[in-house]
């Protein structure tokens, strides 16, 4: 018994070695290992944001890929996202909506202050809680109520599909005081 | 006879109950709404400079992304040409041949097929539309330069908005450079046209709208 024991612990901590599944890494004479080349390219910082034709309720999600500075370095595949973001860009995620809609002043970002339904204007959303990092996120999310004919939504970040609905589902209900049942979530990070 | 005894919990929870809505506290009427998908369309993304000064679109796509969608179908195509491309070709399809769009100032002239015979350019919807739904093509004289999707409610199809979301989704995704698409609503149909982005700016402004509501 005591060998076969002896023989799982070995597996197991096999297993459990980093490095068990990798190619063999060289080691220097002072044990130090080599400088090993990631060859999977890492990706660069993706703001989304969520933006609304409050007339048809088409909801677009609009992704600003921002290029990194030469001397930037990616963590864990992924480029940091800029923490200020300028208006211009804001401003352009607006355009897939307008350049796609019967009236442009019907394009406003996704998250909606509460009283919306009365005064659909885009100066009653927020564009930084409309917006998410691809270093902070994997899922853009947006939940939202009906009042006639009009969704009426707020957005949320989360590191997963269900999470970024759920949050913007808690977001929605608190901020609008009303259930929000309609539900949708896209990745953050555009398809390569 | 036991039964004029009210069960325990009966005698707690229904007093609970009227004082409950004695104070306004009752069941909210949302709280049967239904969960519902909302689905969100993907334009293609764009890059900026890593001092955000300067955005371009990140996907480069011509005309063959756009003719890959409408079974052969691109901007600039004569009436014959386009005709040809259609599930049945129709008899005597010549620029001459062809009505008026009277919504436009300048010679626009077009023909249209029903949805439910476009069989490729139907873009796969699964959701319904009404029967008398239909797919208008309009040319000016160097050719067409827009293609119209004219979705109607019927008693079967009250609500074709969904439809018409799952054939926007399909040219949202291709670059204003290759085609613009625009959905909006005239009195109870959903209309998508897709314009040619080279056409002038006259032409592209113009938006159909059924006599009824014209008024």
């Amino acid at each position: 018994m005591s060998g076969k024991r002896a023989l799982v612990a070995c597996i197991v901590a096999l297993l459990a070695s980093p490095g068990s599944m990798a190619a063999p890494t060289q080691m220097n004479d002072d044990s130090v290992p080599m400088v090993v080349t990631d060859t999977t390219k890492a990706r660069q910082c993706v703001i989304a944001y969520l933006v609304t034709d409050t007339v048809t309720n088409d909801t677009f999600v609009s992704r600003e890929q921002i290029e990194p500075t030469p001397d930037e370095s990616a963590a864990h595949g992924l480029y940091a996202c800029p923490t200020n973001i300028p208006a211009r860009v804001a401003a352009r995620a607006l355009e897939p909506c307008i350049t796609r809609t019967g009236d442009l002043r019907s394009c406003v970002f996704g998250d909606m202050a509460r009283g919306f339904e009365t005064q659909p204007d885009v100066r009653m959303t927020a564009e930084n809680t409309s917006r998410c990092a691809s270093d902070l996120a994997n899922f853009i999310g947006i939940a939202c109520w009906k009042s006639g004919e009009r969704n009426i939504c707020d957005v949320a970040c989360g590191k997963t599909d269900q999470e970024a609905r759920d949050l913007a589902r808690g977001r929605c209900e608190v901020k609008q005081q009303k259930r929000c049942p309609i539900t949708g979530a896209v990745e953050i990070l555009p398809p390569q | 006879m036991p039964a004029t005894t009210a069960p325990s919990w009966r005698r707690h929870f229904v007093p609970a109950l009227v004082l409950l809505a004695g104070f306004g506290v009752t069941a909210p009427a949302w709280s049967q709404d239904e969960p519902m998908d909302l689905p969100i369309l993907k334009p293609p993304p764009s890059v900026w400079d890593h001092q955000m000064l300067n955005g371009r679109t990140l996907l480069s796509q011509t005309v063959s992304d756009l003719t890959a969608i409408t079974t052969g179908i691109s901007f600039g195509m004569g009436p014959g040409e386009v005709n040809a491309h259609m599930p049945v070709p129709a008899q005597g399809i010549s620029w001459s041949a062809l009505p008026a769009a009277t919504e436009f100032l300048d010679d626009i002239r077009y023909f249209w097929i029903r949805f439910d015979e476009a069989r490729g350019l139907r873009m796969e919807a699964k959701a319904c539309v009404g029967a008398d739904s239909y797919i208008v093509f309009l040319f000016q004289a160097r050719g067409l330069f827009r293609m119209s999707y004219r979705l109607v409610p019927d008693v079967a199809c009250p609500h074709p908005a969904v439809a018409a979301l799952e054939i926007f989704g399909r040219f949202v995704s291709l670059a204003t450079e290759v085609v613009i698409a625009e959905h909006y609503r005239a009195g109870a149909m959903e209309i998508i046209d897709l314009t040619d982005p080279t056409a002038l700016s006259a032409l592209r402004a113009v938006r159909w709208q059924p006599k009824a509501v014209e008024q």
